[in-house]
């Protein structure tokens, strides 16, 4: 905790002193950290997100992971057991999506805006193929995802909240839970002021495996068929040695 | 402490795995069995993804199978022939098993029939074990004596061979079929087979108990070899650093196994082991019929 608050008031003072660059605009932003790296050690992360605002106004705060495609698979009881019957793809979804603010967003902006700029959860645009973007059940499986997603900390709207130091410092810390997705996120920062967007300022983060993490999963996809026999070496050798150690003992 | 496995993605407690190598690898010394049966449905169990815990556990099996089947032949107890037999079939089965695997996995089933084979093998197998076991117990009071296999349909097939190690005549496609269901099985449900296969030498081709799990051992390395690099190739699922924590826990506990099973008896062992198999069989079939938290499911890509 006090590290934490050490964190925020070097942050702060950071910004202070970088208080001219406020002058140019009415919006400032920065991350404790450019990139997230995914070491043998990792468990999840948190983030720091800081910046400097210049008037009145609330701040809405977007970050967007990597899009992926899902499928949703539905369970029904056939014969007596569970099976998949009927599934759903949707594609080029955001793989993580966080919004913090620091009082409700449809407190802040009017609906038609959220919709616009995809902010909050039930904004988020999940298209698919086969179904068409109404339907009853396209909506049920989209709620499941989203569900999914929460469970899964990798989707999370208000779950921190952002807070104002002053007038002008505001800070909210970001979380990403250890099957966070590697890539390029995008976070997304709006002033607001009279329910209108005054000015937003667009920040990239970049998660990516790190060190041997790295290596391996290169190596798995990039080289499969020789990493499937690099496998089978290691194993052998493992077990060969295994058998000569415990001869011995 | 926690470790971050690179192909399956997600943070696992390091210790909770090497426990885990070590129970399972107890339990295989103690019976004599690779243990994926009991495994690969751990691992699901405490979330790694069905598909990386098949491909992984495959893995793994080779290195036990590897560090068992020096032991045996030492100890002369493996008829090679009768192993590349078993193994030609089990390379045909499993490399069809590992394209039955994607192909399941593409229609979104795969969950399904890994759960399905586990409950429908498992239970056969573990029955049949615990009836075995039982009559072996009660044999033994009894002092009956053992006969020796009966003549049937199998030995009027073509291409008869002669098995020196195992005292056999019998034709070579006999094991050749056993090795290519018994690599479906591998592929499909992340296992060396040898619950599968020990019975089936055993009692189809009448083998002597002596070399069979040697030679059953011997013909596992191959085809959990071809699982692997097939499953590495098609699905990219096979974690390496969770293998290795497998196999470090496996190796260890196994060695104990082996000594704590060395002052008990047989029958007894095996009804232990039946018993296991049928707990597991249980859980299985509880999981699929018992109505799930959600009834929707979740997976990444397309199709």
């Amino acid at each position: 905790m006090f590290a934490r608050a050490l964190k925020v008031l070097t942050c702060s003072l950071a910004l202070l002193l970088g208080a001219s660059s406020l002058n140019a605009r009415d919006l400032v932003v920065d991350l404790s950290a450019p990139i997230v790296q995914i070491t043998a050690g990792f468990s999840g992360t948190e983030l720091l997100l800081f910046g400097a605002k210049r008037g009145a106004g609330d701040v809405i705060v977007v970050v967007r992971g990597p899009l992926e495609d899902q499928t949703v698979h539905l369970k029904e009881r056939k014969l007596g057991v569970w099976v998949n019957t009927e599934n759903l793809t949707f594609e080029d979804i955001p793989s993580y999506y966080w919004v913090a603010s620091n009082r409700p967003v449809f407190n802040i902006l009017p609906a038609d805006t959220l919709a616009r700029l995809q902010i909050g959860l039930d904004e988020v645009q999940m298209s698919t193929v086969e179904e068409d973007p109404n339907s009853a059940v396209k909506i049920a499986f989209r709620a499941a995802l989203v569900r999914d997603k929460v469970r899964k900390r990798l989707y999370a709207e208000d779950a921190v909240p952002l807070l104002f130091r002053s007038d002008m410092l505001f800070h909210t810390t970001i979380n990403f839970p250890a099957s966070v997705s590697v890539g390029e996120f995008a976070i997304e920062t709006y002033l607001v002021r009279d329910q209108e967007v005054i000015t937003s300022e667009t920040t990239l983060l970049n998660v990516r495996k790190f060190g041997l993490e790295a290596e391996i999963y290169n190596f798995a996809h990039q080289q499969s068929l020789l990493y499937g026999i690099f496998a089978v070496i290691i194993a052998c050798a493992a077990g060969w040695l295994a058998n000569a150690a415990f001869r011995r003992g | 402490m926690q470790i971050y496995l690179p192909i399956a993605e997600m943070s696992v407690n390091i210790f909770l795995i090497l426990g885990m190598g070590g129970g399972v690898g107890f339990l295989s010394g103690l019976f004599g069995v690779g243990g994926g049966f009991l495994m690969t449905p751990l691992l699901i169990f405490i979330g790694i993804p069905p598909a990386v815990a098949v491909a992984t556990e495959a893995n793994q099996i080779v290195a036990s199978s590897v560090s068992g089947v020096l032991a045996h032949l030492r100890r002369g107890n493996v008829d090679i022939k009768m192993g590349i037999l078993l193994l030609i079939g089990g390379v045909i089965g499993s490399t069809f098993g590992v394209w039955l695997f994607t192909f399941l996995k593409g229609l979104g089933q795969i969950d399904l029939v890994i759960k399905l084979s586990y409950v429908v093998f498992l239970g056969i197998i573990g029955s049949l074990m615990l009836i075995e076991s039982i009559n072996a117990m009660r044999a033994r009071k009894r002092k009956a004596q053992k006969r020796s296999h009966s003549h049937n349909w199998m030995h009027g097939l073509p291409f008869k061979m002669r098995f020196r190690k195992s005292r056999l005549y019998i034709s070579a496609i006999l094991p050749i079929v056993i090795g290519i269901f018994v690599g479906i099985l591998s592929a499909i449900m992340g296992v060396g087979g040898g619950f599968v296969m020990v019975p089936a030498m055993i009692y189809l081709l009448g083998m002597p108990t002596a070399v069979v799990v040697g030679t059953s051992l011997f013909q596992i390395i191959f085809v959990t070899a071809n699982v692997t690099v097939l499953q590495a190739v098609s699905n990219q699922a096979v974690d390496i650093v969770l293998a290795l924590l497998l196999l470090i826990g496996g190796v260890i506990g196994a060695q104990f196994g082996a000594r704590f099973g060395g002052r008990m008896q047989g029958e007894q062992l095996r009804g232990m082991l039946a018993l296991i198999v049928i707990a597991v069989c249980l859980k299985l079939t509880f999981d699929l019929v018992v109505a799930p938290a959600d009834p929707y499911d979740f997976g990444v890509g397309g199709h």
